[in-house]
C-alpha cells in the first residue's frame, strides 16, 4: 500500500513534467506549422530533427559534441581540484586566504564574457582558453561551499585531531578532506552549468571547434536550424551534467554525510 | 579554598595513598573574558593529585569549570595559571585518550577504522597486538559491528566505539567529559558495567566528568566535588566500596548513603 503510494508521489512530478515538455514542443509544432513562418526562420522540431540526422551521419555534430564536452569535464576537473585544495588551505592557513582572496574576489566580480578575449588571446583559439575559462567559473562555487562547511565542523572534530596528534597535511587528508566532500556537490551543482556558459562564451569568441563555435559559424550563415541544434544540444549537456552532479550529491552524502 | 564538610573527607591535596602519582594539578586557575567584557573567574586554585590506575569522578553543577579542568589535563585548553606536572610528560597523540560528550566519530570510517585511527596516525606501534581492535571491539561487545558504519548504530553503540577509540592506543589515561550524558538510563547501566570491565582489563587511570553522583558513587575510587563562580574544589571523597562493583552495589546502604551525601554537598 505504502509503497504504491510512493511510486505513484514520484512518478506524478515526472508525468507533469513530461507533459509540460511535450506541450511547449507540441505548442512550437503548431506555431511552426499554422503561423506561416517560413521554415528558415522556424523550423518544425521534425525539420529539427532530420537535419540534425543529417548532420550528424555527415559527421558534422560529433566533433563539436564532443569537444565542448571533453572543455566543460576537464575545466570542471581542475575547477574541483584546485577549490578543494584550496579550500582545505584557506581552513587552515589564515594568511593564504588573506594573501588570494582579494584577487579571487577580483576575478569573479568581473564579468567572465569580458575576460574571455582577453584568455583567448593569450592561450589560443584551442582547447586551453576554453579549459582555463571553465576553471575559472567553476572553482569559485566549489571553494565557497567547502569552506562553509568545514568552518562548521563541530568543535569536537578539532579536539579529536589535537587529541590525536593528527596535525596539517595529515589533518587535512583524514579529516577535512572527507568531512567536507559533500559539499563539493553543492558547488559543482552552481559550477556546472556556469560551466557550459562559459565553454559557449570561449567558443564564440575563438575556437577551432564546439558546440559554441558551431552556433556561431550557422549565425554568421543566417543558419537557424543549426543555431538551434547547437543550442538544445547545449541544453541537453547541462541538464545532463546535473543530473549527475546530483547523483554524485547523494552518493558523497551517503558516504560521507553523518 | 576548600571546605571539608566531612569527617571522611581527604584533604584535596592528598594523593591516594596505594597509588603511584600519575599527575599533580597546582593551583590553577583561569581567568577568562565574557562577552559583555567582564572578567571571569572560571577556576580558582585548583589543586588535585592523580594516582596510577585510579578512577576519579568530577562532579559539580554546571558551569563550575570541571570540564574546563579536563580539557587542560588532555592539553587542549593551555591558557591557564598554575601547573600540571606529570611524572612522565605525556607524549602527543599516545598517552591521552579522551572521550567527548558526542561520540564524534568519521562517518566515512567503519567502526573498526574509527577505533584504530589513533594507532594509524602513530609512526609504530608495532607493541601493540594485531588484533588489538578486534580486542577492544570484544570487550564492549561490538565485534559483529566492526565493519559497520557509525550512523548504523544506536547512540550507545556510538559511544562505546568512542571510548575504545581513546583506548586503542594505549594511552596512560583515560580522560571523559560527561561521556553518558546524552544515554537513556538502561544504556548509561550498561556503559558502566563496560567502564569497570576495561578498567579491570587495563588497569587504566580514568578521570571523568559528570553531573551525576550515582555514576560518580557507582565508578569511581574518589570523588571531586566542585563549587561554581569560581570554580573551586569543595571536597574530595574517597568512595567507601571496594572495586568489585556490580548491578547489586547499587542496592547497598552504603552506597544510598555515599550518594546521598554527594547529592548534599551539590545542593
Amino acid at each position: 500500500m505504502s509503497s504504491t503510494t510512493e511510486r505513484r508521489d514520484r512518478a506524478l512530478p515526472l508525468l507533469v513534467g513530461a507533459a509540460s515538455l511535450a506541450g511547449g514542443v507540441g505548442l512550437w509544432w503548431a506555431l511552426a506549422a499554422f503561423s506561416g513562418l517560413p521554415s528558415y526562420v522556424l523550423p518544425s522540431p521534425g525539420q529539427l530533427v532530420t537535419r540534425a540526422v543529417s548532420l550528424w551521419q555527415a559527421g558534422g555534430l560529433s566533433i563539436h559534441l564532443q569537444q565542448t564536452l571533453a572543455e566543460v569535464l576537464q575545466g570542471v576537473a581542475l575547477g574541483s581540484v584546485i577549490g578543494i585544495a584550496l579550500a582545505v588551505l584557506f581552513v587552515r592557513v589564515g594568511w593564504i586566504e588573506r594573501l588570494l582572496m582579494p584577487i579571487i574576489v577580483v576575478i569573479q566580480v568581473t564579468p567572465k564574457i569580458s575576460i574571455a578575449p582577453l584568455i583567448v588571446l593569450w592561450l589560443g583559439l584551442g582547447i586551453g582558453s576554453k579549459i582555463t575559462l571553465i576553471t575559472l567559473v567553476t572553482f569559485y562555487p566549489v571553494l565557497i561551499n567547502m569552506v562553509g562547511k568545514l568552518r562548521g565542523m563541530p568543535s569536537t572534530m578539532h579536539d579529536l585531531a589535537d587529541v590525536l596528534n593528527i596535525r596539517r597535511g595529515r589533518r587535512a587528508l583524514l579529516i577535512d578532506l572527507p568531512y567536507s566532500l559533500p559539499a563539493l556537490a553543492a558547488g559543482l551543482r552552481v559550477g556546472v552549468l556556469q560551466a557550459v556558459t562559459a565553454a559557449v562564451i570561449g567558443e564564440f569568441i575563438g575556437a577551432q571547434a564546439g558546440l559554441g563555435y558551431l552556433e556561431k559559424q550557422a549565425q554568421d550563415n543566417d543558419d537557424i536550424q543549426v543555431v538551434m541544434i547547437c543550442l538544445i544540444l547545449l541544453s541537453a549537456i547541462g541538464w545532463a551534467l546535473y543530473t549527475l552532479v546530483g547523483l554524485i550529491e547523494r552518493k558523497l552524502t551517503e558516504r560521507f554525510g553523518g | 579554598m576548600t571546605h571539608h564538610t566531612h569527617e571522611d573527607t581527604a584533604p584535596p591535596e592528598a594523593a591516594a595513598t596505594d597509588h603511584r602519582r600519575l599527575l599533580e594539578i597546582r593551583g590553577v586557575s583561569k581567568e577568562y573574558v565574557s562577552v559583555k567584557g567582564a572578567s571571569v573567574r572560571a577556576l580558582d586554585d585548583v589543586n588535585l593529585d592523580i594516582g596510577d590506575g585510579e578512577i576519579i569522578a568530577i562532579i559539580g553543577p554546571s558551569g563550575c569549570g570541571k570540564s574546563t579542568l579536563l580539557r587542560m589535563v588532555a592539553g587542549l585548553d593551555t591558557d591557564y595559571e598554575g601547573t600540571i606536572e606529570w611524572t612522565r610528560a605525556p607524549r602527543p597523540g599516545r598517552d591521552i585518550g579522551f572521550v567527548f560528550q558526542e561520540p564524534a566519530l568519521l562517518p566515512w570510517r567503519t567502526v573498526a577504522r574509527n577505533v584504530s585511527l589513533g594507532i594509524e596516525v602513530q609512526k609504530d606501534r608495532s607493541d601493540l597486538p594485531t588484533d588489538r581492535v578486534d580486542q577492544l571491539l570484544e570487550l564492549v561487545g561490538l565485534r559483529d559491528f566492526a565493519k559497520s558504519y557509525p550512523k548504523e548504530l544506536s547512540g550507545g553503540m556510538r559511544q562505546r566505539v568512542a571510548i575504545v577509540r581513546a583506548l586503542a592506543y594505549d594511552p596512560r589515561i583515560l580522560l571523559m567529559d560527561e561521556p553518558f550524558g546524552a544515554l537513556d538510563a538502561i544504556t548509561r547501566d550498561k556503559l558502566h558495567d563496560d567502564i569497570l570491565r576495561i578498567w579491570a582489563a587495563t588497569r587504566k587511570t580514568i578521570v571523568f566528568v559528570t553531573h551525576s553522583v550515582e555514576e560518580a558513587a557507582y565508578l569511581a575510587d574518589r570523588v571531586v566535588v566542585m563549587s561554581p563562580r569560581p570554580g573551586r574544589l569543595r571536597s574530595v571523597h574517597q568512595v567507601p566500596l571496594d572495586r568489585n562493583r556490580d548491578a547489586a552495589t547499587r542496592q547497598l546502604p552504603v552506597f544510598a548513603e555515599f550518594a546521598g551525601m554527594l547529592r548534599g554537598e551539590l545542593a
